[in-house]
């Protein structure tokens, strides 16, 4: 009964949503008042709370007459698994997304004034338009209430063992803040179309920036989490899945950078709208790609073609529908505006036609393998690694190299600029190759890369804080944006680091031999098992001695079978020193009693994801001060 | 740039990876009409008979439906597999990476379709016919050559769309 009343709730909540569309699209057109669409936010988001509580209640209950929860949990998982594995398949996921698109309408229209109560209405209106499209998705095709009628099952399949982990429970709600709030810029772009100019180009900046901060801390938990659990030690696989979190995130750092100009330029405006429009159409292809079954990855949710169908026709859709739109309207730049090639606005100009460059080359080697899969007749490749980083490294490289000369520039043109320039990138270049010959007492070509990415970063920002120091305000503005691009350089560090100085080696050992590694000695000292309520697994002790300074410290990876999923999982593991991460995988007992076992050092590798920490608190940082000193 | 081309660019981009994504859809479902030989095996039945490939030598279509008491699946095709036994269609399990006990019992308690059960505890054979995963029913022609590859949950639909004409051909 009570899997019913969720179901009722969706149904309402899909109605208002369909009535509020078509209410404030009538009054637009037949220009009648109607009454403020934002109160149906709320009433829509506590249909969509309640009936993602039902579920919860389900899944928390054992109710395996419902088939989603008969399909992702198990009586033995623990309690707090159970909570998170709502979103652990195809139908709650979906449903965790609407709920936070809701959140987003409702946070957006609480925080968000217009003179004008028309105009507020129809930014909404849009937002309504992707909300309801999922739950239609959601209530006649992919619905998680769906009972397994007649043969109940009294055991459950179980929630996927990489799913079992404290990541996963915030992974995906954080991911998903980052894409949904990308409806909020969508809509108000539309909304510009139609003449709504209150404020648009400020709200789709700041608004943006809180979506980004999301989806960067996102991309970064499941990237930290690939590290740690599925034991490869790797942090990035260009995996179609995380590339295609990368593609909205990319657009989205287009787009409130193009929306600055606008902003405070008042050109570049179509160029807002359509990225604010292909942010969202990345993030709905993200969605077929990942759901619709048709690449294969660590990600994926189930094989129905039919599902990727309607999704693919819900994209189609909406792509077409703001294209209309967008090509109907009539948005002009200012025209008086002129700028030099040394100016803001060039460099930002430069920055959004990189990042658009690159967000098309990872769609397209991520998508390649369906191509290819046509042409050739059915067989298959798959794209990797070589490909990707044979051509983001070099868009990136000038991403970075334009963005640290990019922020010391001012609007229009500035005077002796070609000057300040040349001399800026001969010191870049000449602290880069001191830093990068003390560091690593060699010179090699990608750390020089490296090391002059992160140093004209670092370099235009601690340059144009010390230009503000005086002018609080002016600094203070800048904040934000300063932390999120050094944090950039942070990341970027990590990942030079990472990419050319770990070391690995594949090791059998007996229990009480030993292998060295860097300046680390491994000792396999001796075995253990261990049994949970939902698992069992098998441990291997290692003592590590640093043979630096002589300390040691133990290391216990596991192998982790899960009975209900007869699934069997390799959990890493991994002691974290200030300068590197030693990282231990099992991968097999033989025989014999030796254990196969690979181990790593990762110097620096955390520095990749405080990087993101840094991006992500300094648009929340950006975002909360406009909001609070406007 | 007119605005004309930040129109017809992006929708012309999304438009020609739409089409393939379509495309692709639909061509996997065909890309499982596949044509190979039954592995050559050894392994024990439920019972804890020596099995091999000669269960399949005899001159009539059959199927090979791939089955775990884990699997919920299973279960809500398992009263379809019993109406094929019923009209004496041909079954042969492949009990997946599955307990031989729970297997058993599950066969007393719910009904045995199949001829012959081949427990693949390891999913080795699993492994040579290209199992992803439990439900799967492969079709098997009178050569002893799979035909057809369904994934997932096997129903009268299917059996009528999919099965049957290349069964009629």
């Amino acid at each position: 009964m009570i899997p019913e009343i969720g179901n009722v709730f969706l149904i309402f909540a899909f109605s208002i949503s369909v009535l509020s569309f078509l209410s404030a699209n009538y009054s637009y057109y037949a220009d009648t008042k109607i009454y403020d669409l934002s109160k149906n936010i709320f009433l829509v988001f506590f249909l969509l709370l309640a009936s993602f509580l039902i579920l919860e209640f389900s899944f928390l209950t054992d109710d395996f007459s419902v088939l989603y929860v008969a399909n992702n949990s198990n009586p033995n998982l623990p309690a707090y698994y159970k909570f998170s594995a709502l979103w652990g398949g195809h139908e709650g996921s979906l449903l965790l997304f609407v709920l936070i698109i809701s959140i987003w309408m409702m946070v957006f229209s609480l925080l968000s004034s217009y003179t004008k109560i028309e105009d507020k209405n129809l930014v909404l209106s849009f937002c309504y338009l992707v909300l309801l499209s999922l739950l239609g998705f959601i209530i006649f095709s992919s619905n998680p209430f769906e009972r397994l009628i007649p043969i109940a099952s009294m055991s459950g399949t179980d929630l996927n063992p990489l799913l079992q982990d404290f990541a996963f429970t915030i992974h995906p709600p954080i991911l998903y803040f980052g894409y949904a709030g990308l409806v909020i810029p969508f809509s108000l772009a539309l909304a510009r179309c139609f003449n709504v100019k209150e404020g648009w180009t400020m709200h789709i900046r700041n608004w943006t920036v809180l979506s980004w901060s999301f989806l960067t801390l996102g991309i970064a938990l499941g990237s930290w989490w690939a590290y740690y659990e599925l034991g490869w030690g790797g942090w990035w696989f260009w995996d179609p899945v995380e590339n295609s979190s990368l593609v909205p995130w990319l657009l989205a750092t287009a787009l409130f950078h193009s929306a600055v100009v606008s902003n405070s330029r008042k050109i570049f405006n179509n160029w807002t709208i359509l990225l604010s429009i292909l942010s969202i159409i990345g993030c709905f292809i993200g969605m077929f790609l990942v759901r619709s079954g048709i690449l294969t990855s660590v990600h994926s949710f189930a094989l129905d073609p039919e599902r990727g169908l309607i999704l693919l026709l819900i994209t189609l859709m909406i792509t077409l529908y703001s294209f209309f739109i967008f090509f109907k309207s009539d948005v002009s730049d200012n025209n008086s505006i002129n700028y030099s090639i040394v100016s803001k606005e060039y460099f930002l100009l430069i920055n959004n036609l990189f990042l658009v460059i690159l967000a098309v080359i990872i769609l397209f080697g991520t998508v390649y393998p369906i191509f290819y899969e046509i042409f050739s007749g059915g067989k298959t490749i798959s794209v990797g690694a070589p490909y990707f980083n044979l051509v983001t490294v070099p868009i990136a490289f000038f991403l970075a190299f334009f963005q640290g000369y990019g922020v010391l520039t001012k609007w229009s043109s500035s005077p002796n600029s070609i000057r300040t320039f040349s001399i800026t990138l001969i010191v870049i270049i000449f602290i880069s190759l001191t830093f990068s010959y003390l560091v690593f007492n060699y010179l090699s070509l990608f750390n020089v890369i490296g090391i002059i990415m992160v140093s004209s970063i670092i370099g235009g920002v601690i340059i144009s804080a010390l230009r503000t120091i005086d002018n609080k305000k002016l600094f203070f503005s800048a904040l934000g944006m300063n932390f999120a691009h050094i944090g950039i350089a942070v990341t970027i560090f990590g990942i030079g680091v990472v990419s050319s100085h770990s070391s690995s080696k594949e090791v059998i050992l007996e229990i009480g031999e030993s292998t060295t590694l860097s300046n680390y000695e491994f000792t396999l000292i001796a075995e253990d098992f261990k049994e949970e309520s939902n698992f069992y697994s098998q441990i291997a002790i290692f003592q590590v001695e640093n043979q630096n300074n002589g300390k040691t410290f133990d290391l216990k990876p596991e192998k982790a079978f899960y009975p209900s999923s007869r699934s069997i999982m390799t959990e890493s593991a991994i002691a974290i020193t200030p300068k590197e991460d030693v990282y231990i995988s099992l991968s097999e007992r033989l025989d014999s009693g030796e254990w196969i076992a690979k181990i790593q050092t990762k110097p620096f590798v955390r520095f990749i994801w405080l990087g993101a920490i840094l991006m992500c608190l300094g648009g929340i940082f950006s975002f909360s001060r406009r909001l609070l000193f406007r | 740039m007119k605005k004309i081309y930040l129109i017809i660019l992006p929708l012309a981009f999304v438009g020609i990876i739409s089409l393939f994504f379509v495309l692709n859809l639909n061509y996997e479902n065909e890309d499982i009409l596949i044509v190979s030989d039954i592995p050559d095996f050894k392994m024990t039945d439920l019972s804890g008979n020596k099995i091999d490939r000669s269960v399949f030598t005899d001159n009539e279509y059959k199927l090979i439906n791939v089955w775990a008491t884990w699997c919920i699946n299973c279960k809500l095709e398992h009263g379809f597999l019993m109406y094929l036994k019923r009209e004496n269609f041909k079954i042969i399990g492949l009990n997946y990476k599955d307990n031989i006990e729970k297997a058993n019992k599950w066969l007393v308690q719910f009904g045995n379709p199949y001829k012959k059960n081949i427990f693949d505890q390891k999913g080795e054979l699993g492994f040579e016919l290209g199992v992803a995963g439990a439900p799967e029913t492969y079709l098997v022609n009178k050569q002893n050559k799979i035909l057809y590859k369904h994934i997932g949950i096997m129903n009268e639909d299917i059996w009528n769309q999919k099965f049957l004409p290349l069964i009629n051909e």
